[in-house]
C-alpha cells in the first residue's frame, strides 16, 4: 500500500461515525484525565515551592508581616507601606483594636493563594480546548489535526534545541491559532450549509474571505502578530504587567486588525460583485435585496465572530498560562519561601485579573450666587481690560464655562504643604460586603520633573493617615479595608501634599493635580473571565455594526469610496468620546466674541458626528480589561440596543437603496 | 455508408407558417413576455439623454415558444433582456414577465439567465458555483447533488469540477454559466449570445440543448447576432436594430424563398434528373423546371465534429472540458408527457378530415410541429451529407411534392434520420433528439424536417392518388417530360 492509498484510507477511517464517537470519548476521557491530575497537583504540598520547610500560603500568614518592604519599585513600597501584605496596616488595625480589617485582610490573601486550586479557570481552559478537539473531531479532521500537531512539534522540538525557544514558540502559535482558525471556519460553514439565499449567499462570503488575497493578508497577519505578542514580553518585568501589557496589546491589536479586515471584505464583497457584473447572476435568482444584503452582512459578522473566537481563546489561554507563571519575588507559581503572597501576585489578582466597579469622587458643590457674582464681576474686568470685548450670551457661557472648570481644576489640585478633602459615595454594599477597596491615583505637576517623588499623605475618615510616594504620571494603587467607608457608603479621604509623618512635615516643591481621571476607589464585583466574555462580546457587537456600514456604502458607492467612507466613520467612532470633550473647550468665535462661520460649520458637523457615535464610543472595552475595570452589562445592553438601531437604520436605508438601483449601470470600473 | 435518402420540400408548406396566422391561437394564455412600448434611454451625470439603447419595443414572448432576439451589436438586445430581467428600469413603457412585474422574486424562480458574459465567482470551483446557485432556488442537498452531477456531466466539466472557475477557458467559462442558468429546471430560459467562445461541439450542443427544453415546454428566449444559432433553433424571432424591431416572424416566414423549390434526394445520374425535369415540365405545362442540380457538400462543421468524435473514440485525453454528455435527466423528465402531447397534436395534425384545423390548432401545436420538424432538420443535413443530390426547381407545387414524398419513401428516411453515434458523428444532433423520441412517428419527423411540413404535404397526397404513379414512373425511369432542365 503506497503513501497516497495509507493516507486516503485513514482520510476515509476519520469520517466515519464509529472513528467519531471513538475519537470524542478519548477526548473526553483525556480531558478529565487532565483535569484530575491537575487538581492532585495543586493540592498536594510536596509540590508547592518545592523548597523544604515551604509553608502553604494557605495556612500561613502574610509573609511580609512585620517585615520591612522590598525596595522593588515604587508601587511596591507604596503596598508594603499601606496594605495587608506590610506590617503597617495591620500595626494600624492593632492599634485601633479594629479585628475585622485584619480578617479582611488575611481573607484577601487567602482568596489569592487559593486561586490557584480553583479548578475554575484552568476548566475553563480544558474546556475550550476540548471543544475545539471536538469540533475537529466531528468535522472528520481528527486525523489531520493530529499529523498538523506532530508535525508543528516536530518543526518546533529542533529549534527549541538550537537554542531557538523564540522561533519554536512562534511556530506553535501560530500552528495553534491557524488549527483554530480553520476548526471554527469549517464549523460555521457547516452551519450555513443549508439552502436559502442568505446563508447561500453569507457562505459565499466565507469562502471569498479565505481565497481573496485582500483579505488572506489580514487574517495571516492577525494570527502572525498574536503569536509573536508572547515573545515582546519583557520575563524580567513584574508579572502583572506582562499580563496587562499582553491584554491590552492582545485584544486592541486583534480588534483593529480585524476591524480593518471587516470593512475592506464587507466594501470588497459587494462592490466587486458588482464592478464584476456577478451579482446579475444572484440578483435574477429569486434572492430579495433584504436577503442579499443580509446575507452579505452574516457572512462578514461571522467571519468577525471566528476571528474574535479564535484571538479571544489564544488571549485567554495565554493570560491563564501566564498567570500560571511565577510572578516576580515568587520561587514558584503562588509560592515564596517565606510563605505569603508577593505584591506582584497581589496586583496581578486583585486588579488586573478581576473587574472592579470604579468610583469618582464628588465634584464639590458650587455656591450659584456665589458663583453668579463672581461671573459677573469677571465679565466686568474683562470689559474694563478689553475694550472690545462684548458682553453677550456666549461670551458669557464661555465665561461661565472656563469658571467652573476652574473650579473644579482647583479643587483638584493641592498646593505644597496643604490638603484637600474628597468624598467617595455609593459603597454601602462594598462595606456590607466586607470587600477590600482599592484606591488608585495618578497626580501631574507643572514642573514636569519625571524622576522627581512627590510623598503624599492620605487620611481616611476614621483611620489613620498613611504615607505614600509617587512619581508624576502614574497610576498607583492602595488596599484599603472596608472600614473606611462610613455607615451611609461614604469614605471621606484627606489628601496631602506632603508627608505629615515627620515633624516638621515634608512638603514637596509644586502644586500637584488629580486629572480628571485620576482619583477613584474601586472595588471587586465579578470575576476576569465572565468581564473578558463580555469584552469579546462587546467587541465583535462594535465589529458588527462595522460590518453593516461596510455593506451599507457600498450598495451606492464603488470600492474606494465606499472605503472612504466606511473607514472614516470607523476613526469617527473611535474617536468620538476624544471628539466630544473637544468640541465642550471648542469655540465657535473669535478672542473679540465674534462668531466665525467656518467654526460654526466645524462645531456643527463634529458635534452631529460625535453625537451619532457616542454609544460606540463609550465603549471602550479593552483598556477596561486591561485596568481589570468591570464593563457592567448595563454598558453591554446599552451598547447593543444602541448599535443594533444604528446597524438596523443602516440596514432599511440599504435595501431601500439597494431596491432603487439599476444593476446593470455602474461605474465603479 | 448509409443510403440516406431524404427529400426536402418547400417548407413554406410546413404548418409551422400557422404560427403567424394564428398567435391568438394562444387560446387566452397570457405570454411570457410581454413587452409594450418599451424604450431604454441611458443618461449622463446632468440627467440629459446619452443614448436610447431601446426605443418603444413591442413583442410578446408566448409560452413553450423558442423566441429569437436578432440584431448587430448595439442593437439593444442585451438591454431588453435586463430590462426584461429587472437589472434595468424602463424609461418608458412596461415590460411583464408571467403577467408581473421583473423585480417581484416570485418569478424569478421560473428564470434562468445565462449573460452575455460569464459573470462568475472566481474563487468558487464549478461544484461550489452550482451549488450556491442551486442554494439560491432553496433546491434541497439531495436536489442539488443530483443536478450538479448531471449539469456538469451535461456540459463535459467533469475533468474540471474541483478548479477554480478563475483557470477556465472563455469557452468553459460558458458552460458552466450555462449549468447554472439550468440549475433550477427554469420555466423561461434566457440565453444572451449562449454560443460566444464555445468551440464547435459546445454550440451544437447548446443548440440541441435549446431544442431539446423547447420539446418539453420550455420558453425560451434566444438573444444572438450567429444568425446560424437563431436559424437553427427558433420558433418565432424579432430583428432589432438602433433600439426598434425591423422585423419580426417566424424564421421559415422570414427566411423562405417563395417562387423556388428543392428536393434532396440519393445521388442520381443524369438521365433521372432529365426525366425530373420533363416531369416537372409536364405537369406545370413548362412554366417551371429545374434551375440548379448540385452535389451537396460536406459542412466545415460537420468535418470538425467528425473528427472529434474520433478523437473521443481513441479516448485522447484533455485537461480541458470534454465534449459533454446527455443532455441533464432532470432537464429531461416529463419528456413522455410532452412526447405524449406531440403525438396527439400529430395525430390531429394528420389526419386527413383535420388537416386544415391542425393548422390553426393553436400556437402549441404549431410550435410543437415546428420544433420537431427543426430538430429533425439538423440531422436530415447531415444524413444528406453522406450522399444524396440537391435538386432546386423553380416554384412549388403542394400536390406535386406531396406525391414525391409517398408512404414508402418517409419510412425510408425514417430509417436514415437515426445513424449511431460511432458511425455519423455529425448525426450527434439527431442522436439526441432520437434518444428522447420514441414513437415512430417522431422518428419520421426528425428525420425529414421539411417533411414535417410534409404531415400537411402527406394529407394532400392522399387526396391526390395520382401522384402515387407519378412518383412511381419517376422512379422506374418512365417519364414523358419533353426536355431537360436547365442544370447548374
Amino acid at each position: 500500500m503506497g503513501f497516497s492509498a495509507f493516507f486516503s484510507k485513514l482520510g476515509r477511517w476519520q469520517r466515519t461515525t464509529p472513528f467519531k464517537i471513538g475519537a470524542s470519548i478519548a477526548v473526553v476521557i483525556a480531558a478529565a484525565v487532565a483535569l484530575w491530575v491537575y487538581l492532585v497537583a495543586a493540592n498536594n504540598p510536596a509540590d508547592q515551592g518545592g523548597a523544604p520547610g515551604a509553608a502553604s500560603a494557605t495556612t500561613a500568614p502574610p509573609a511580609a508581616e512585620g517585615e520591612p518592604s522590598r525596595p522593588e519599585d515604587v508601587s511596591e513600597r507604596q503596598l508594603s507601606e499601606q496594605t495587608a501584605q506590610t506590617g503597617k496596616l495591620e500595626r494600624d488595625t492593632q492599634v485601633e483594636g479594629d479585628r475585622s480589617a485584619l480578617d479582611s485582610t488575611q481573607r484577601i490573601l487567602g482568596e489569592i493563594v487559593q486561586a490557584r486550586q480553583d479548578p475554575t479557570n484552568v476548566a475553563i481552559s480544558l474546556a475550550i480546548v476540548t471543544g475545539l478537539a471536538l469540533t475537529v473531531v466531528w468535522l472528520g479532521l481528527a486525523l489531520t489535526y493530529l499529523g498538523l500537531v506532530v508535525v508543528a512539534g516536530l518543526l518546533a522540538w529542533p529549534l527549541s534545541i538550537l537554542g531557538l525557544t523564540n522561533a519554536a514558540h512562534l511556530t506553535l502559535g501560530v500552528v495553534a491559532l491557524t488549527a483554530a482558525f480553520a476548526t471554527l471556519m469549517q464549523a460555521l460553514r457547516l452551519a450555513l450549509s443549508g439552502s436559502g439565499a442568505v446563508r447561500a449567499i453569507a457562505r459565499n462570503v466565507l469562502a471569498e474571505a479565505v481565497r481573496l488575497k485582500l483579505s488572506l493578508v489580514f487574517i495571516v497577519l492577525l494570527v502572525l502578530l498574536l503569536a509573536a505578542l508572547p515573545l515582546q514580553l519583557d520575563p524580567a518585568s513584574p508579572l502583572r504587567y506582562r499580563v496587562q501589557s499582553f491584554l491590552q496589546y492582545g485584544t486592541g491589536i486583534s480588534f483593529w486588525i480585524i476591524a480593518l479586515l471587516v470593512v475592506l471584505l464587507s466594501v470588497a464583497s459587494v462592490t466587486y460583485e458588482q464592478r464584476d457584473r456577478v451579482i446579475w447572476q444572484t440578483m435574477t435568482k429569486p434572492v430579495p435585496p433584504w436577503k442579499y444584503i443580509l446575507g452579505k452582512w452574516v457572512g462578514v459578522a461571522g467571519l468577525a465572530a471566528v476571528l474574535l473566537a479564535v484571538c479571544g481563546s489564544g488571549i485567554f489561554l495565554f493570560t491563564e498560562y501566564l498567570r500560571s507563571q511565577p510572578a516576580k519575588g515568587e520561587d514558584s507559581p503562588y509560592v515564596t519561601m517565606r510563605g505569603g503572597v508577593t505584591h506582584d501576585r497581589y496586583l496581578l489578582e486583585k486588579q488586573v485579573l478581576t473587574s472592579r466597579e470604579s468610583v469618582a469622587f464628588q465634584p464639590p458643590q458650587i455656591d450659584m450666587e456665589q458663583f453668579n457674582k463672581s461671573v459677573l464681576a469677571r465679565i466686568e474686568n474683562e470689559i474694563k481690560s478689553n475694550p472690545d470685548f462684548k458682553d453677550t450670551n456666549e461670551n458669557k457661557a464661555r465665561l461661565e464655562r472656563e469658571m467652573r472648570d476652574a473650579a473644579l481644576l482647583g479643587y483638584r489640585s493641592i498646593e505644597p504643604g496643604q490638603f484637600e478633602t474628597y468624598v467617595f459615595r455609593g459603597l454601602k454594599k462594598v462595606k456590607e460586603a466586607g470587600e477590600p477597596i482599592t484606591l488608585r491615583f495618578k497626580i501631574n505637576s507643572g514642573a514636569n520633573a519625571p524622576d522627581q517623588i512627590y510623598k503624599l499623605t492620605f487620611w481616611p475618615s476614621a483611620r489613620a493617615p498613611f504615607r505614600q510616594e509617587s512619581v508624576l504620571g502614574q497610576m498607583q494603587s492602595i488596599e484599603l479595608v472596608p472600614d473606611v467607608i462610613d455607615a451611609d457608603g461614604n469614605l471621606y479621604l484627606r489628601v496631602y501634599n506632603a508627608d505629615i509623618s515627620t515633624d516638621p512635615p515634608s512638603t514637596n516643591p509644586d502644586t500637584i493635580t488629580f486629572p480628571p481621571d485620576g482619583l477613584e476607589v474601586s472595588y471587586p464585583v465579578s470575576s476576569f473571565r465572565w468581564n473578558f466574555l463580555r469584552v469579546v462580546g462587546v467587541l465583535w457587537i462594535k465589529l458588527a455594526f462595522l460590518a453593516m456600514v461596510g455593506v451599507a456604502t457600498s450598495t451606492f458607492l464603488s470600492f474606494p469610496v465606499a472605503c472612504l467612507v466606511s473607514l472614516g466613520i470607523f476613526f469617527m467612532a473611535e474617536s468620538s468620546s476624544f471628539l466630544l470633550s473637544s468640541l465642550e473647550n471648542y469655540s465657535t468665535t473669535d478672542y473679540d466674541g465674534n462668531p466665525v462661520l467656518m467654526k460654526i460649520i466645524v462645531a456643527n458637523i463634529s458635534q452631529v458626528v460625535a453625537q451619532a457615535f457616542r454609544i460606540y464610543g463609550e465603549l471602550r472595552p479593552v483598556g477596561r480589561l486591561a485596568d481589570g475595570l468591570l464593563l457592567p452589562w448595563s454598558a453591554v445592553a446599552t451598547g447593543l440596543a444602541g448599535l443594533a438601531v444604528m446597524s438596523g437604520v443602516l440596514y432599511a436605508a440599504a435595501v431601500a437603496i439597494f431596491r432603487r438601483r439599476e444593476l446593470a449601470i455602474y461605474s465603479g470600473h | 455508408m448509409t443510403r440516406a435518402s431524404t427529400l426536402s420540400a418547400n417548407p413554406s408548406a410546413s404548418p409551422a407558417s400557422t404560427i403567424q396566422g394564428g398567435p391568438s391561437g394562444a387560446g387566452g394564455r397570457s405570454p411570457v413576455v410581454a413587452c409594450q412600448r418599451l424604450t431604454k434611454t441611458f443618461k449622463d451625470f446632468w440627467m440629459r439623454d446619452r443614448a436610447r439603447a431601446v426605443d418603444g419595443v413591442d413583442f410578446e414572448i408566448r409560452p413553450r415558444e423558442i423566441f429569437g432576439l436578432l440584431g448587430p451589436n448595439g442593437s439593444g438586445k442585451s438591454t431588453t433582456i435586463k430590462l426584461i430581467l429587472g437589472l434595468l428600469k424602463p424609461s418608458k413603457g412596461r415590460v411583464a414577465v408571467f403577467g408581473k412585474s421583473p423585480t417581484d422574486v416570485a418569478i424569478k424562480k421560473r428564470i434562468g439567465y445565462l449573460p452575455e458574459e460569464s459573470y462568475l465567482y472566481p474563487f468558487l470551483n464549478a461544484r461550489e458555483t452550482l451549488d450556491y446557485y442551486g442554494k439560491l432556488f432553496e433546491l434541497d442537498h439531495r436536489t442539488r447533488a443530483r443536478r450538479i452531477d448531471e449539469l456538469i456531466e451535461m456540459v463535459g466539466l467533469g475533468n474540471a469540477q474541483f478548479r477554480p472557475v478563475r483557470e477556465y477557458s472563455k469557452g468553459m467559462q460558458r458552460r458552466i454559466g450555462i449549468a447554472q442558468a439550468l440549475i433550477n429546471d427554469p420555466d423561461f430560459l434566457i440565453l444572451d449570445e449562449p454560443t460566444t467562445g464555445l468551440d464547435p461541439i459546445g454550440t451544437r450542443q447548446i443548440k440541441d440543448l435549446i431544442i431539446q427544453l423547447g420539446r418539453r415546454g420550455k420558453t425560451v428566449l434566444l438573444s444572438s447576432h450567429l444568425l446560424a444559432d437563431v436559424e437553427d433553433c427558433v420558433d418565432r424571432m424579432v430583428i432589432l436594430y438602433g433600439g426598434k424591431i425591423r422585423a419580426e416572424g417566424t424564421c421559415d416566414s422570414l427566411l423562405t424563398t417563395q417562387d423556388r423549390t428543392t428536393l434532396e434526394t440519393d445521388a442520381l445520374d443524369e438521365q433521372t434528373i432529365e426525366e425530373l425535369d420533363r416531369v416537372i415540365r409536364t405537369r406545370t405545362g413548362g412554366e417551371r423546371s429545374l434551375i440548379r442540380v448540385t452535389k451537396p457538400r460536406q459542412s466545415l462543421e460537420s468535418l470538425f465534429l467528425d473528427i472529434v468524435e474520433r478523437a473521443r473514440s481513441e479516448q485522447a485525453k484533455t485537461s480541458g472540458a470534454t465534449s459533454g454528455g446527455e443532455v441533464a435527466a432532470f432537464l429531461k423528465e416529463q419528456e413522455q408527457g410532452a412526447e405524449l402531447i406531440d403525438k396527439l397534436m400529430r395525430s390531429s395534425a394528420s389526419s386527413p378530415d383535420d388537416s386544415e384545423a391542425s393548422a390553426d390548432s393553436g400556437e402549441a401545436s404549431a410550435v410543437a410541429e415546428n420544433r420537431t420538424g427543426r430538430t429533425g432538420g439538423s440531422a436530415g443535413t447531415a444524413a444528406g451529407a453522406t450522399g444524396t443530390g440537391k435538386v432546386t426547381s423553380a416554384g412549388h407545387d403542394d400536390a406535386l411534392i406531396g406525391s414525391l414524398i409517398s408512404g414508402r419513401r418517409v419510412d425510408e428516411t425514417a430509417g436514415a434520420a437515426a445513424p449511431t453515434p460511432s458511425t455519423a458523428p455529425a448525426a450527434a444532433p439527431a442522436r439526441s433528439a432520437t434518444n428522447t423520441s420514441n414513437t415512430p412517428a417522431s422518428a419520421n419527423l426528425n428525420a425529414a424536417p421539411r417533411a414535417t411540413g410534409a404531415s400537411g404535404g402527406a394529407a394532400s397526397s392522399q387526396d391526390a392518388p395520382p401522384d402515387d404513379a407519378l412518383i412511381n414512373q419517376l422512379l422506374s425511369g418512365r417519364g414523358d417530360a419533353d426536355g431537360p432542365g436547365r442544370r447548374e
